[in-house]
């Protein structure tokens, strides 16, 4: 199927009519001539991209990349790239270009030196990149292609273009709804609520007719973008339409139930809001909604003159404050442990897959920091600590299975070393002989003796005597080869010393990668202990509120005592 | 308000980020502490200090992760020189050509009648090969002269019945190295799975 998109690429400004086919990624098996080159891909596809990286020099070395060397190249761009290496990717691409190489791989090049640009936050040079793809987009990279330049051009804010690339580019991709929602954003800030709203509902749309979780969670966060717009033009009805259609589960519910709490009690709608701070009540005390809500709940209460019900909301409330600046001490007694960065940041993957791990109590050590971390895990930088770190301990990782590996190299350099002579080998070669004769005389008798036997029981050993006998063949194979060798194997002394010098380098590594973890341990926990502080002071702040409305309804109900003795027996105060 | 069950959050994680980085600025919830910041100084402190450490390392990084690549092919080659030395080095490869007749779960592999290597397939891994991959499976010495390779494979075969093949090939080894290839590949006319023994 060929769809016609016309793209608007920044400065250029030049509309592109691009033809792109569209095929299910399965059947897009790639022409693979050199077997290497289909090891490297192996691994490619399946994003480890070390291993590839490695693949692909250890094949070059060996000179196995004849028929497949231009696609191995850009291969290798693009995995150096996607491994965190941009600035030797640069190089990578601009070689390639610098050669004679068919169209098709140039497109490719061009497309990723613009992905590389863009990641690099160089939206400029990332549209003139991709300015220079000619003619037909490689199918291999077309939804990529498409979704890097409809983001570019909602960068450099031409929202007509991307909306008509929208409507023709990979419908029902999974770009879409990404595409969707930050197309929304951007027409938002700036200033057309209008068409963010309908790129939005969009967004909602797409997760109806793709039920996957992913999309649901997308959704839920443009039904709250939705309201928030609402809000922003003071009509609380249309913001009440979309808040009541947020999930009450999942990431952005606390976001949802607060707002959706504060929209009814601005409409006075009371009794819908209690259920939802009710619901935040039952939730983690770490999560920032959950705190207000307690407060709010508490103050609803006094408000609707429910007294004895709002103080014991204030006291509970004060228990889980209590509980709450309690575990953010635990919190930062985790992040000063030793193997707590490592273990975060290598699980941090699958403590994100668990259900509703925000609302349990967390039971490993390095759990009980995720709650507290919710927001800090959005942000870029510390996003960026995650991701080196995680890198390096995958480095470090890697070098202490090779430097195990040496220990096993040096034992077989030291075993070779210590290996036979030719007159060992002889005399070993001579027992062997001997051994074999007498064996054969055995098997011999007992051949005559199974003669002797019935025939039934003769056909008993048949396939004994036939396994012995290809046992043989075995054995005089291996004796023939040894009488061949005239001189004994010997390991060369410049494979020694070759594999000396690369033991050294891994402990040189090892050290360097242990003191480039110490130091971006340090930074994370820097960054952790901020966001702890965070925690901690709005923690104390809703406590101190929590205290005050405790204290306003004594205050109220010693009033209340003395005004009704004063009535009953008509003393003065 | 709709309830529905929240099951967990997807491979899109990434992808999510990027859409709440373009919505930075934005904040969805309001209320009448919304304006109050908390500590907030201490936390833009400490994600200045990491984007600063983070830009001062990055060079270092990268070049780390170069020389580590670098020294993990020169790990491999020297390994391979000292356990499989190219006169006797025997590697046998898998590969699969689209697929759609045959959804490989395992494979097994037989040289002179000795099991050397056995591999169950991920989900990853098939799809990684149905695009053009190729596993190296089994690495091995082997002497100049006559063998004998079996491979066994089983899997899904078409309409998703359990469906077993094997295949050998009896091969003289020469002198330099070996290089085998377990190749699946779609029968378009008997609209079945062939799988052929390739040597290289």
């Amino acid at each position: 199927m060929i769809h016609l998109i016309k793209l608007k690429l920044s400065s250029l400004l030049a509309v592109l009519v691009l033809a792109i086919a569209f095929m299910p990624a399965t059947l897009l098996a790639a022409s693979v001539k050199d077997l290497k080159y289909g090891g490297i891909l192996f691994d490619y596809y399946q994003q480890e991209y070390f291993k590839a990286l490695v693949g692909y020099e250890y094949a070059k070395a060996t000179n196995e990349l004849v028929n497949n060397a231009d696609e191995a190249k850009l291969l290798q761009g693009g995995m150096t790239l996607s491994y965190g290496l941009p600035d030797q990717a640069q190089l990578i691409f601009n070689e390639l270009l610098d050669k004679s190489v068919p169209q098709e791989t140039r497109n490719k090049a061009w497309f990723y030196l613009g992905k590389l640009y863009y990641q690099k936050g160089d939206i400029n040079n990332a549209a003139n990149n991709l300015g220079k793809v000619k003619g037909d987009i490689p199918s291999q990279i077309a939804d990529e292609y498409n979704y890097l330049a409809t983001l570019i051009n909602i960068k450099n804010n031409h929202f007509d273009a991307a909306e008509s690339a929208l409507k023709f580019v990979g419908k029902g991709s999974v770009y879409e709804p990404y595409l969707l929602f930050n197309l929304a954003i951007s027409q938002l800030a700036s200033g057309d609520a209008e068409a963010c709203r309908k790129n939005l509902i969009k967004v909602t749309e797409f997760a109806k007719s793709n039920p996957e979780e992913e999309f649901l969670v997308l959704a839920d966060r443009a039904k709250q973008a939705l309201a928030h717009t609402y809000i922003q033009e003071n009509n609380l009805l249309g913001a009440w339409q979309y808040l009541q259609n947020v999930r009450t589960t999942g990431l952005y519910s606390n976001r949802a139930l607060l707002s959706y709490g504060w929209t009814a009690i601005k409409l006075k709608q009371f009794n819908q809001a209690i259920p939802a701070l009710r619901a935040l009540n039952k939730r983690s005390i770490s999560i920032p909604e959950v705190q207000e809500a307690k407060v709010l709940l508490a103050h609803l209460y006094e408000q609707k003159g429910a007294t004895r019900t709002a103080l014991k909301q204030y006291l509970l409330a004060e228990i889980a404050f209590k509980e709450g600046v309690a575990s953010i001490l635990k919190a930062r007694k985790v992040i000063s442990g030793q193997r707590i960065p490592e273990e975060f940041v290598v699980n941090l993957e699958a403590m994100m897959d668990e259900t509703d791990w925000y609302g349990s109590e967390p039971s490993i050590d390095y759990t009980k920091l995720t709650p507290f971390l919710v927001e800090l895990m959005s942000s870029n930088p510390f996003h960026s600590v995650i991701k080196e770190l995680r890198d390096l301990y995958a480095l470090r990782n890697n070098l202490e299975y090779w430097a195990r590996q040496a220990v096993e190299h040096q034992l077989i350099i030291q075993h070779r070393q210590q290996g036979l002579t030719s007159k060992q080998i002889k005399s070993f070669l001579g027992k062997a002989e001997t051994n074999k004769k007498r064996l054969e005389n055995n098997i011999s008798d007992l051949r005559l003796h199974i003669m002797t036997l019935d025939i039934q029981e003769q056909d008993r050993f048949a396939s004994l005597i036939e396994a012995t006998d290809k046992n043989f063949e075995f054995l005089d194979d291996k004796l023939t080869k040894l009488k061949a060798i005239r001189k004994p194997f010997k390991q060369s002394e410049k494979n020694i010393l070759w594999a000396s010098n690369l033991h050294k380098r891994i402990k040189q590594k090892l050290e360097k990668i242990d003191e480039l973890i110490k130091k971006l341990e340090n930074v994370m926990r820097i960054v952790v202990n901020a966001e702890l502080d965070n925690h901690d002071e709005r923690m104390h702040y809703y406590w101190a509120q929590a205290r005050l409305g405790k204290a306003r309804l004594y205050d109220k109900t010693l009033n209340n005592i003395q005004n009704e003795r004063i009535k009953t027996t008509g003393a003065q105060p | 308000m709709t309830v529905l069950k929240n099951k967990k959050l997807t491979s899109g994680f990434l992808c999510i980020f990027l859409a709440i980085v373009f919505s930075l600025g934005v904040s969805l919830s309001y209320g009448a502490q919304s304006s109050i910041s908390f500590a907030e100084d201490a936390k833009a402190k400490g994600a200045q200090v990491a984007l600063n450490t983070v830009k001062k390392l990055s060079n270092e990084i990268q070049e780390l992760k170069s020389q580590v690549v670098d020294l993990n092919k020169d790990l491999r080659l020297m390994e391979e020189e000292l356990l499989f030395p190219s006169s006797t080095q025997a590697t046998i490869f898998v590969s699969l050509d689209i697929g759609k007749f045959f959804t490989l779960e395992s494979v097994k592999l037989k040289l002179d009648e000795r099991q050397v290597a056995t591999h169950l397939y991920s989900e990853k891994q098939r799809q990684s090969l149905a695009r053009g991959g190729i596993q190296r499976l089994h690495i091995t010495n082997l002497n100049q002269g006559k063998h004998t390779l079996s491979a066994f494979f089983t899997g899904l075969g078409p309409n998703g019945r359990p469906y077993k093949r094997a295949s050998e090939l009896t091969f003289i080894k020469g002198k330099g190295s070996q290089y085998i290839e377990l190749s699946i590949i779609d029968d378009l006319d008997k609209q079945e799975p062939s799988f052929v023994i390739k040597q290289w």
